[in-house]
Formats: structure tokens, sequence, C-alpha cells
């Protein structure tokens, strides 16, 4: 595929809206940060830039890459993650009381963002080369087993909010790979047994599943008002925070970022700095941005040129609608406290490279299924 | 490497209707379609995001357009601090405008707790306690009681010296959360001058803040808890100002917000004391009190002494000894301080004992006998009773304090002179005989048994005896009969009978001003820090008593006699003394202690400008304790010097 095919085919408008979007982050990041104490004002955000620098590199090499490779690949790839996390409870340093990270020189290697790319294709083309099983029971629970290995190695980290992304993604590409409904209605009533199970009996009898933090927190989701000052503190802050934006925002007045009352503010509860700094147009606007993107990838999946591109992309646009639920709701008090970030807003180099990346995944499925019929061969260059 | 292809579209059929690749269609822009089943799959998805959306942005509309308001004054609740800024307390001047009391600069060392690491927290509170010299257990104490504002400084000691101050500076990185906070505390340049009478200040209590009195007050505001400090607290406190202050989440201060106010100085408080009569006044009662152990009277432990303009009351030195030094609660008291001051042994420093303690009066409430007797036609001022030394009546015999031997047959005038014991014996017995309570009634009248309005709090009203208040008080049949010798007691001012030194200024004040029951009051005025005069205090306004200036006149002259006539009781002790005085001297038999020393006197005698009042607990005789004191304290007011104080012998 010649340069100027690839360039003629690229999905600007996703390209301008993850640009739009990674700006907005790195800008809302500085305000977030600029009254801690740090050794610059602009510590965070200087950061997240070099970090969308890089994201950015990843994601056009991706674009130029045909994603069908990535299907022969399977294997090796999923090795490679499932040892990659694996490493981790071997070689990696213990902050806040779990191991995310692997050190190598020059950067910091977070495995289990990386596996999020790497199931996605890797389930995608797991189940693609068993589609004569499509509708039986078998695929759904290999399927089910396939992500389960390495998420439930992320979930002993460990990490909780990545667990349900993978959770997430599984569902999606079950569902785009158009596993019968009937499935879904058992998978969906498994899951409410097994977290009354986990969240309600298994307690009673004596066993903690969950960690004591994970608990409070779900109690103060069902109970908004309980314990403000300790476990509900988080979710009182956020919400003062959101509410007092208004319709404009307070601009430069906004205390509960500025004078640190809102925790977390530039990783978790970032989406409540935007609502307290720009008010409801702001947040109404990031939103917007949201929803162009999700059309996007939706839109990407039925232009795709195979199913496996339908599957990556409708999986893609699943998991950052789950993300962008589960973050902003938590920060409105309308879906529990839990550690996921919100895409390419929250600070954190990880999953803003990973966000990119998948927006490179994207990009290369559009460009492939719009060239296949005109620059000749569903194979590309591969 | 090449990695095996391996695809199942050769290879293996698919299911009925499905396909791995898409529809190709002949259309340039839209080379595909996808199988129904991806589209429908897409549409459900798509059809959750909106709803997602929805209800994301509803709930945003819902937070900042429809309860926005609501929730900015939340944020403010947040960041707006108010930090109350104390004012200097004002300063107590005496009557010629030397200061009492003043405040100085001084540094408080508090802990922050939030900013205390809690590993650190135990070492820390054992550092301080080491460089403090406080105790473990109080800091850990002060630091609960204030657990709920773990941002607030939580002051550990009020007042510490500068080497102690540059010792926690200078290692700060042993000293987490410790700061320095610079306040006012009270200074006292005269040491215990007056100890009692300024009182102390300190925080006021819960039971406090629900009183009337202290309506707008609010609780860790520092009042004045006794003396003139509680009285015109409202005046020297002065104002509290405001300090707005925008703090983080910490409550670390950030800016400074308009909308505070300035502290007001609180206002200057003008005493009726003199400064040097007051330690002239204090100095005498450690005399009289030297002078009673000179005179075997080994007890003796304690006294009082006023002196008070006769014609209005003004108090212009009232001393009591044991005393205190006052600073040690400008600094906060510490519970050693306080067990220190409520030791037996320290013979109660705290207690005013002019206003506050009651005693028998002994003779001198023979002035009351005087003046009751004439003004009811028990006597007149040529009425005589003979003296043999003893008093007999109704099988009981009662001494006369000159047994064995005798004062003979006296006037009434002459038994003032001489304190001649049974000529007042006969007073009372006929005073019981009218059976009625004339004498009570002019004891009261003349302020015993109620309490004389002075401005600081704690007074007591002492105690006149009356048939009735026997009654009441008394189960025993017998004991509730008032009898003979009750009224013989009272007459020579024993028995139940209890009366202050400030009551006993007072009586001796009517008399000597003309029949005119005084207020007696500390609080001269109030002038503002600027210098203007708000308030001006002269008590109640004197109370006129039905009494004959002939009656006054005739009592007057026998207690005139009584410091300078040939037999007077009080005579040398004023030999010399260039200015007439008149005085009574007292001895107040009490059970189980010594005699309590009495002496009542004005001068000078015919044109009253100084009414001296001195009391000496188990000092002995009247003449021998009391009444040089009294003298050392004239001594002062007319400026007369080096005059050798001679005791009177044996007197009562």
């Amino acid at each position: 595929m010649d340069l100027r095919s690839y360039l003629r085919h690229v999905d600007y408008l996703l390209l301008a809206t993850t640009a739009a979007l990674t700006a907005f982050g790195v800008t809302v990041v500085f305000f977030a940060t600029r009254n801690d104490p740090l050794p610059r004002p602009t510590y965070y955000s200087d950061y997240q830039l070099v970090y969308a620098a890089v994201g950015y590199a990843l994601l056009v090499a991706l674009s130029i890459v045909d994603y069908e490779r990535f299907r022969r690949w399977q294997w090796p790839l999923y090795a490679f993650a499932v040892v990659s996390i694996l490493a981790v409870f071997a070689l990696g340093p213990v902050t806040r009381g779990s191991r995310r990270w692997l050190v190598l020189p020059f950067f910091r290697f977070q495995p289990s963002e990386l596996a999020i790319i790497i199931v996605t294709v890797a389930l995608s083309a797991f189940l693609l080369d068993r589609l004569h099983l499509l509708g039986t029971r078998r695929i759904t629970v290999l399927a089910i087993a396939y992500v389960a290995l390495p998420a439930l190695l992320v979930f002993a980290q460990p990490d909780f909010g990545t667990t349900m992304v993978f959770v997430c993604l599984c569902l999606a590409v079950l569902f785009f790979y158009g596993t019968p409904w009937t499935h879904f209605a058992a998978l969906g009533g498994t899951l409410v047994v097994a977290l009354v199970g986990v969240f309600a009996l298994l307690p009673a009898a004596g066993v903690h599943l969950v960690k004591s933090y994970q608990m409070e927190r779900l109690m103060v989701f069902l109970n908004p008002g309980h314990d403000p000052s300790g476990s509900g503190y988080n979710l009182a802050q956020s919400i003062i925070a959101v509410g007092s934006g208004g319709l404009h925002g307070r601009g430069n007045m906004a205390t509960q970022t500025t004078l640190d009352f809102l925790p977390e503010h530039h990783t978790d509860f970032i989406f409540a700095v935007v609502s307290e700094r720009y008010g409801f147009v702001g947040a109404a606007l990031l939103l917007a941005l949201f929803a162009v993107l999700i059309w996007r990838a939706l839109r990407i999946a039925t232009i795709s040129r195979d199913l496996y591109g339908s599957m990556i992309a409708g999986a893609i646009a699943a998991m950052f609608l789950f993300e962008i639920f589960v973050n902003v709701g938590m920060t409105l008090g309308i879906m529990p406290i839990t550690g996921i970030p919100l895409p390419f807003i929250s600070y954190g180099g990880a999953a803003l490279i990973t966000n990119l990346m998948l927006i490179g995944l994207l990009e290369s499925i559009h460009i492939r299924g719009r060239t296949m019929g005109v620059a000749g061969g569903f194979r590309g260059n591969g | 490497m090449r990695w095996r292809r391996r695809g199942p579209f050769q290879r293996r059929p698919l299911p009925d209707g499905r396909r791995d690749r898409p529809i190709r269609t002949i259309r340039a822009d839209q080379p595909f379609v996808q199988p129904p089943s991806v589209a429908l799959r897409v549409a459900a998805i798509g059809m959750l995001a909106v709803v997602i959306f929805a209800v994301i942005l509803f709930r945003l509309w819902f937070l900042q357009i429809l309860t926005g308001t609501q929730h900015v004054a939340e944020a403010n609740d947040n960041r707006l601090r108010t930090v109350k800024l104390v004012p200097p307390r004002g300063t107590i001047v005496d009557r010629n405008n030397r200061i009492i009391v003043d405040n100085r600069a001084g540094n408080a060392i508090g802990i922050r707790p939030m900013d205390v690491p809690a590993s650190e927290l135990k070492p820390l509170i054992g550092r301080l306690a080491t460089v403090l010299g406080v105790s473990r257990a109080e800091i850990r104490r002060q630091l609960r009681e204030h657990a709920a504002n773990p941002y607030d400084l939580v002051v550990i000691k009020e007042d510490v010296s500068r080497r102690v101050f540059s010792h926690i500076l200078e290692r700060k990185s042993s000293f987490p959360g410790v700061e320095v906070q610079k306040n006012y505390l009270r200074d006292y340049p005269g040491g215990e001058l007056a100890a009692q009478l300024l009182g102390y200040t300190g925080e006021i209590s819960a039971a406090q803040l629900k009183q009337s009195r202290f309506n707008g007050y609010s609780a860790g505001d520092v009042i004045g808890q006794s003396g003139v400090e509680y009285t015109f607290d409202r005046w020297l406190r002065g104002r509290d100002g405001a300090l707005k202050v925008e703090v983080d989440a910490f409550g670390r201060p950030k800016a400074q917000v308009p909308g505070g106010r300035l502290a007001q100085p609180g206002d200057s408080l003008v005493l009726t004391i003199d400064e040097r009569v007051q330690r002239a006044a204090e100095r005498a009662v450690r005399y009289g009190i030297d002078l009673a152990h000179a005179n075997k009277s080994w007890r003796a432990d304690a006294g009082a002494a006023i002196v008070m303009d006769p014609s209005n009351g003004e108090l212009l030195a009232m001393a009591s000894y044991p005393t205190y030094d006052p600073a040690i609660f400008a600094d906060g008291l510490t519970k050693k301080e306080w067990k220190k001051l409520r030791r037996p042994s320290a013979n109660n420093p705290l207690m005013e004992r002019a206003d506050q303690g009651a005693y028998p009066v002994g003779s001198t409430f023979k002035l009351i006998d005087a003046v009751a007797g004439l003004e009811e036609g028990v006597i007149s001022p040529y009425t005589t009773f003979p003296c043999p030394g003893y008093f007999k009546a109704y099988g009981s015999t009662w001494r006369c304090w000159v047994y064995p031997g005798v004062h003979g047959t006296v006037p009434l005038e002459v038994a003032l002179e001489e304190s001649c014991d049974v000529y007042f014996y006969n007073v009372g017995l006929l005073f019981y005989g009218r059976k009625g309570t004339e004498l009570e009634d002019w004891a009261k009248r003349l302020s015993l048994g109620r309490l004389t309005g002075i401005d600081i709090p704690g007074e007591v009203p002492g105690l006149v005896p009356t048939p009735e208040w026997r009654r009441k008080t008394f189960t025993n049949p017998i004991d509730k009969l008032w009898k003979p010798g009750n009224s013989i007691n009272l007459a020579i001012g024993q028995g139940d009978l209890k009366a202050t030194p400030l009551q006993m200024a007072v009586a001796y004040a009517a008399v000597a001003n003309g029949g005119f029951v005084v207020e007696p009051h500390l609080g001269l005025k109030v002038v503002s820090p600027q210098g203007r005069l708000l308030e001006r205090f002269a008590g109640a306004a004197p109370k006129k008593l039905d009494v004959s200036l002939a009656t006054l006149e005739t009592v007057r002259r026998g207690i005139r006699l009584a410091a300078s006539g040939p037999v007077g009781t009080s005579t040398s002790v004023f030999a010399g003394f260039p200015v007439p005085v008149a005085g009574k001297t007292g001895t107040a038999e009490m059970f189980g202690k010594g005699d309590y020393s009495w002496y009542v006197s004005w001068a000078p005698a015919d044109h009253p400008k100084y009414l001296v009042a001195v009391m000496i607990e188990q000092g002995g005789h009247g003449g021998s304790a009391a009444a040089p004191a009294a003298r050392m304290i004239y001594d002062t007011l007319f400026n007369v010097k080096g005059g050798q104080i001679q005791g009177a012998t044996r007197s009562d």
C-alpha cells in the first residue's frame, strides 16, 4: 500500500477527535495539578505530553500494519501477554499495595495494559479460527477460559479495574462474533449470582474475596450519605465539585480541585475537575467528543474488510463506552467507585498509550476496509 | 520466521448464512456490506451508548444546573474558615493610673495533629513532654479533647521561654506538626499585689456558656473567672476580630479573603485601689501576723485589711493573706500548680478574706450595740453599769476581758473606750428583755448578715443570728430556743455571729460618715484604649439610716476615746500619731482556734477620710496585732515616717 492511498483512507474525523481528547486531557491534567506540591506546575502535564507523543508514534505504526498479521500471531502474542503479567509477580515493585509494573531501561511497562490490546486481537482471532463452532456453548466457554487466564492474573496483582475491562472485552468480542442472545442471558444470570455470592453470601460465611475497601465503596454507592468523612469522602467531594461547576464552570475559582478537596483529581476523578472548571458546557463538550469517538469506532465495525476487523472495532467501541460510563458514573455517584481511568483524559502513561494504540488499530481497520477494492488485495502488504 | 498461515476459510465449511468476509458490492465508496448480524449488534451497542450518554447528561444537568447553587455553597463551606483574632485584654490601673495588670506577648506551643505522621506521634509526645515540662498524659488529654478538628492547632503550653522556643525551632525535624503561636498573656508588674481582688482569667466553661451573663460568648473564649477580671470582663475583653481565610483540604491556610474584622483591644479599667496603699495594706497584714507570732500567738497564719473612703465606699486597698502569684494562671494553670494552691498547708490563698471570710467579730460589735441601744432607748449616753470583772445572769457567769480586774461603774463612752464587756452584757440582756430583734435589725441595717454589694464575685453574707434563725436551723428543741445567753453573746460579737471585715468596715463607715451605708466598690471607671471615658462607677447611692446625730456623736466620741483616751484599748498604738484616729479593737474567740484579732477605725477622727479595717486570723488580741497593723497603714496614708509602733500589751 502506498503512502497516497494510506493518507487518503485514514479516518480523519476519528484522528481529530482523538487529538482533541488528548489535548483536552493534557490541559485538564495541567489545571488539576498545578496547585499540587510539585517540582514545577507542569510536572504531570509534561509527562502526559511525552506519553502522548509515544502513543501517537505507536498509533501511526499500528495503523500502517495490517491487523490481519495479529490474527496469525495470535498464540505468540497471547503467550507474551500471559508471561509478561506473570513476570510482574516475580520482578515488579510493589506500589500502593499492588504489583503492576515492570521496570525496564528508560521506561516502566505495565503488561496488563498491553494485554488489553493483545487479548482483543488474539481472542477475536481465536474465535474466528473456530467459526464453525459459532453458536455452540463450547466456544463461549472456551472464550471465557481464554480471557480468564490473563484476567485472573491481573485480578491477583491486584488490579480490579483492569480485570473489569477484561470482562467487558470478552463479552464484547463474543457479542460481535455472533454469540446467541441466550448465552448472554445465561452469562448475565451467572454474573448476578456470582456478585451476590461474592459481596453478600461469602462474607457472611467468613470468606473475603473482595478487599474491605471495595466492600466500603459498594456501601457508599448503595447509600450515598454513608460515612462522608471516611470512605464516602471521595464521592461527597466529587459531587460537590461537579455540582459547583454550574453551567459555565468556576474557572480558576475551582477550589474543590485547586485546594485539594477532590482526591485523585488528576487520575480517577478527573471528570469532576472538568465539570467544576468548565461546568455543564465543558462536560457536555467532552462527552460529545466521546460520543463521536464511539460513533466512529462503531462505524468502522460496519465498514470493516472482514469479520475480524468488525469484532476488534466493535470490542474497542464497547470497551471505551464501558470505561467512560464506569468512570463518569462513579464521579457523578451513579456507579460504584472503581479504579478505572477516563480514556485520554486521566493522567497515566500506560493507559494513554494503550488507548492511542487502540485508535491505531481502528485506523488500520478503517484503511484496510477502504482500500481493499481499490488498491489491490485484502492481504495488504502482508 | 514465518508463521504458518492458518485460516478456516479455505478448509472448513461455515455454518449456514455465515461468512467471515463481508459481501462485496459494486459501489466504490461502500465496497462491503456487513452481514445483518453484525449490523444488528452494532446498532444494539449504539443504542446502549445513546442510553448511557443520556443518563450521564441527565445526571450532570441535575447536579450542575438544578442543584448547582447548593453545591457552590458546600464548596465554599469547604474552603472558607473564620479564624478568631483575640485582641489584647484591657489593662487594669490604679486610681493614679499606675499599671497593675498589663499584657505581654507570649509564645504558645501547639501541635497540629494532622501534620504529625502516625508513627511519629508517640516519640513526639515524649519529646514535647520533656522539653515543655508537661506530662505525657496531659498532652494526650489535650489532643483527645480536640480530636474533632485535626487541622486546628492544639495548644499544649500557653507560654514558653525563649530558650525552649528556640530549642524547638532549631530542631524542626524532630518536632513535626509543632507550631509556635503568638498570643497575649496577662502580666503582673506588681507580682502578688492585689492578687485576689484582681482575679484570674481562664477558658469559659460549658456551664458558664449556658448562663445569661455570658450571652454572646463562644466556646474557647478566655474570660475573667474571678475578681474584677470577672466583673468587668465585658469591657476588658475587647472585641474579637475575624480573619477569613481560604484553606486547603488539610486545613492549611492558603490566602486571606476580604470580609474580616479587626480585633478591638479591651478597654482599660481604673480601680479605686491606690497601689501604694494596697502595698502598705498587704505589708501591714504580714506585719500583724509577725507581731502575733512575737506575742506567742503562733497560730496566726492569715489576715485581711481594708482601706475605704467612708464617704463613698471607694476601696483604696483590700489585702488578703496568704496570697498567690496570679502569673501562674496567665500561662495556663498546670495540674501541679493547682494542687499546690489547694493544699491545706497553703491555707486557701485564692480566697479574698476581706469579703469572703466571715468570722466572729468580738468587741468591734460594740459599736453596733451602742448605736442600737441609743436609738432604741435601751440606754442613754449617761446610762452606767457597774463592772466587777464579771457578769451574772440566769445562773450563769460571763467574764469581762479585764477579769480578775474591774472597770468600775462606767458610762457608754468609757465602756467603748476600755471595751468593757460587762456594760454590753447588760445592753444585750436589756435587748433580750424586750423580746424583739432590735439589736439584730440594727446589725443588719449596718450591713451585717447581708451582701455589701461589692463589685467582685464570691462575697459571703455572714450571719446575724435571730430567734427565727435558731428555730429554722436547729432540730433539738432546746437549741431552737433563743436564750438570754444568745443575746448576751451577740452583744460582744460572739456566739453564732459571723461577719466579714468588709461588712464591719461598712458599719463603721456609716457611723463615721453621719449615717450613710455605702456600697463598697473597686471599679472606678472604664477608659477606652484611646483614653476616652466610657463609664464611671460609683456604687449604689449611699442609704441614709434613720439615726440621730446625737447618737452618732456619742458613739464616735467613744470610738475616738478607744484610740486616744487615757484608758483606750489602742491608745498606746497611736501614741504620738499626728492625726487623731478613732478605732475599736476586737478579740474574737472561736472554738478550737486562737483568738481573731480585729481593728476597725477611721481617721482623721472628726473629718473621716480613711476607714481602715484589719483582721488577723488567730492573731490574738485586737490591740496587739490588728491595731499596730492598722497604724502601719495610717503611716502610709498620712505619710508618717519612722513612727515607733507600740503594740498594746493587753486589750480587747
